[in-house]
């Protein structure tokens, strides 16, 4: 490509010095330096995100450090408390190690309170200019402009970064391929991997989904315990700490494009499972406009079925260019006599009526005894929902009960698909198949049990930043905890599952201090969890009903327990295994 | 004074630049001209653009009906793309995807989109092709955000803003946070 630039006047040199200085962050604290958006979680676990603060006129940072210098700290922020009493303030810790259990016992003995933020890849508390402990600095949220504050102590420095000793091929390509190949690759969603010179050239796009913690989707909190297909913080630090350092590889050989190659021929050719024995079909495409709004279609395609199916794997498949997501219901009685009052009643989910006449008692909820803000379930309700399938998982979704393990649908059941549709710029159609694998030898396998814990009836009032709800529920049974997949629509902010157990002790079996509406994950914690009988398994969940929550659709309103998105709800679905029991 | 001279341009210059003239290959291989491009336009709208970016493609089907409608008014849309990563063939069919018929800067050495202080795509400019002045930087309008995407728009910006150039009048929003993919200037 022909070299013609016509910025040869004086003013064009100039131009191009500002606009770079515009660009370009210089790494010391200067005047005009900036900080770029980011997000942290601190030492308990809660999740904290620059671009929140975009009203304030100032948020102060302190470098913390546990081992030297920590006093130091703990004065500095004493003093910018008192110089800035308006500004929110947070220490932030440049250690991979996080050291949580240490600052909660800094922080809980201090009266200079406030979070300390785990900056775990080293680069944030840099890119504040923050270089050694006791070292402070103002954020102007709305630009990112650093005013440096505080110096700090020459002999309590934060640990560097090493990017610049990792390699592409050797540390990279497999925490690419581990994490985030299965959605990038050539054939799905923005092929920001198809080769070195892509993640180059998408690398300032990857270094801001890994600030702001948006990638790799769902916002669990790894520090908690492993979930299947879970990264580690130290995966995505060092792909961050990598970009950083300009993406260092030592030589030309770039075997992305073969890796590429490989994931999309086990996606293509997925293993043979054989033919299924049901499935069920969409006779009728779904249309979807080229804009509009989101729109929920509901399709029965199957019912009554004529025995019990014991299902060991399911495949779904849509058009997920448009498909949010797909929900496969399973029905007692037709949709048909479902009215549509009946299910979009406003403040009401009448398909967990369904629930509640399958369940045995009439009331859901009663306010436990100890905390008034904890609800607490008889039971937890029979799922109606058999399994979804979203876009984040790929052109088609597979579902594996795993080995000898399935879930039955009962004999006379109908089956009804729940599509959720966004437009996608174009006009597209989508027919959803339901294909359905049934176990080979029914009578050995392990029944998986689908339950959820829904909570109704509740409003968030207009311009609510934090709305918290606790449940509850007492096990009944041994049970194996295999599933726990949150729900919430687009004020949904945090989740947090706590088991309780009968010896007194408790434990947090998953936390999702960032929960992401676009990206409906579920966790499998690894290993499966026993939840012996007597354990209270308790949910808490946040909502931000205010301006700062960037999806929320109007702030100004009070939102109503519902199941249209512009409504909210509370509805954790769990996968378990009943031990010591006959299966059903 | 250089640190000085630098903040004083940095605290003004994102909006009320002054442009000069670029010259790129669009996707057929032809030099594009933007100050030929404003000779007969009342106003240009500059748009970053990147090839498989989920926010352009989604801002689509707005460019194209907002172009065809602002055209009538001399209003003339351009995209300017300084993706490393992008060939002019795969911009050609990520623009062709959507028919949209707007012409493409391929600002390969990235100093256009540098010094248009672009930082990621769907980033847009209108440009008042009289002064060559900047009188809007920003998003298209607020639909589209990292964490989703609202119903319906709340602020038409570019919208807002073209009616405000067109009617002589000082834009009332003239900057805005645009959502985008980050462009990454490699040297």
């Amino acid at each position: 490509m022909p070299k013609i630039l016509n910025g040869r006047t004086l003013l064009g040199v100039l131009l191009a010095v500002v606009a770079a200085a515009l660009v370009f962050s210089p790494s010391g604290p200067t005047p005009t330096s900036k900080v770029d958006d980011f997000r942290l979680l601190d030492h308990n676990g809660r999740s904290h995100w620059l671009g929140e603060h975009i009203d304030e006129d100032r948020i102060i940072f302190v470098a913390i450090n546990h081992q030297c210098g920590t006093q130091d700290a703990l004065q500095a922020m004493a003093k910018l408390q008192s110089d800035f009493p308006q500004a929110p303030a947070f220490y932030i810790a440049a250690n991979p190690t996080q050291e949580r259990e240490a600052f909660k016992t800094i922080i809980g003995g201090s009266n200079n309170k406030a979070p300390v933020l785990m900056d775990t890849s080293l680069t944030i508390s840099r890119s504040l200019g923050l270089e050694s402990a006791a070292s402070a600095t103002s954020v102007r949220p709305r630009d990112g402009l650093l005013t440096p504050l505080l110096k700090g102590l020459d002999d309590c420095q934060n640990p560097q970064p090493n990017g610049s000793e990792l390699d592409y091929e050797r540390d990279i390509l497999p925490i690419i391929d581990d994490h985030c190949l299965a959605c990038h690759t050539e054939n799905r969603w923005v092929k920001i991997f198809k080769n070195y010179r892509a993640v180059r050239g998408w690398s300032q796009m990857i270094r801001q989904t890994l600030r702001t913690q948006r990638m790799p989707p769902g916002g669990y909190d790894p520090h908690v315990g492993a979930v299947e297909g879970g990264y580690t913080v130290k995966e995505m630090d060092m792909l961050l700490q990598w970009i950083e350092a300009g993406l260092p590889r030592s030589g030309d050989n770039d075997p992305l494009p073969q890796m590429n190659v490989d994931r999309i021929a086990v996606q293509n050719n997925p293993e043979d499972w054989g033919e299924p024995s049901v499935v069920w079909s969409m006779t009728t495409p779904d249309i979807i406009p080229a804009e509009g709004p989101d729109v929920y279609q509901y399709t029965q395609i199957a019912g009554p079925t004529p025995r019990d199916i014991y299902v060991s794997k399911i495949r779904m498949t849509a058009n997920f260019k448009v498909a949010h997501h797909i929900n496969l219901m399973v029905l007692d009685r037709p949709f048909s006599e479902l009215t549509e009052e009946q299910v979009f009643k406003k403040g009401q989910d009448q398909f967990m009526r369904v629930r509640k006449i399958n369940s045995k008692k009439g009331e859901m909820y009663h306010d436990h005894e100890h905390d008034p803000t904890i609800k607490v379930a008889h039971e937890i309700f029979e799922e109606t929902i058999l399994m979804t399938a979203n876009r984040n998982k790929g052109l088609e979704m597979d579902f594996l009960v795993g080995p000898n393990r399935a879930i039955i649908i009962p004999k006379g059941s109908y089956l009804l698909l729940e599509s959720h549709y966004g437009s996608s710029g174009k006009e597209e159609s989508s027919t959803s198949k339901v294909l359905v694998f049934e176990h080979t030898e029914p009578k050995a396998a392990q029944i998986v049990e689908r339950g959820c814990l829904y909570r109704g009836g509740f409003k968030i009032p207009p311009n609510k930043r934090r709305f918290t709800m606790k449940t509850a529920v007492d096990i009944e049974d041994d049970i194996l905890l295999v599933r726990i997949a949150p729900h919430m629509h687009a004020r949904g902010r945090s989740a947090k599952y706590i088991a309780h157990f009968p010896d007194g002790t408790t434990r947090v079996l998953l936390s999702i201090p960032y929960y992401q509406y676009k990206y409906q994950r579920g966790w499998e914690p690894k290993p499966h969890i026993f939840l012996p009988k007597g354990t209270r398994l308790e949910t808490h969940v946040t909502y931000d009903n205010s301006k700062y929550n960037p999806i929320n659709p109007d702030p100004t309103q009070w939102v109503y327990n519902g199941s249209s998105r512009a409504e909210e709800m509370h509805l954790p679905r769990f996968h378990f295994i009943r031990l010591n029991q006959e299966p059903k | 004074m250089t640190l000085l001279l630098l903040s004083i341009l940095t605290a003004c210059s994102s909006l009320f630049l002054d442009v000069p003239d670029f010259k790129r290959p669009n996707t057929a291989g032809e030099i594009i001209s933007l100050h030929k491009m404003g000779d007969d336009a009342t106003a240009l709208v500059l748009i970053s653009h990147g090839v498989d970016c989920p926010v352009i493609q989604q801002y689509s089907p707005i460019i194209k009906e907002m172009a065809a409608s602002f055209a009538p008014k001399g209003v003339r849309f351009a995209f300017v793309n300084a993706n490393t990563q992008d060939d002019a063939q795969e911009v050609a069919a990520d623009l062709k995807e959507y028919d949209a018929g707007i012409p493409v800067f391929l600002d390969e050495n990235q100093k256009m989109s540098m010094a248009l202080a672009y930082k990621t795509t769907s980033e847009t400019i209108v440009i008042d092709p009289k002064t060559w002045t900047i009188k809007y930087r920003g998003a298209i309008d607020d639909q589209i955000r990292y964490a989703g995407r609202l119903g319906k728009p709340r602020h038409h910006y570019l919208k807002d803003a073209l009616g405000d150039v067109l009617a002589g009048v000082p834009v009332k929003t003239p900057s805005s946070r645009a959502y985008g993919c980050a462009i990454s200037y490699l040297d």
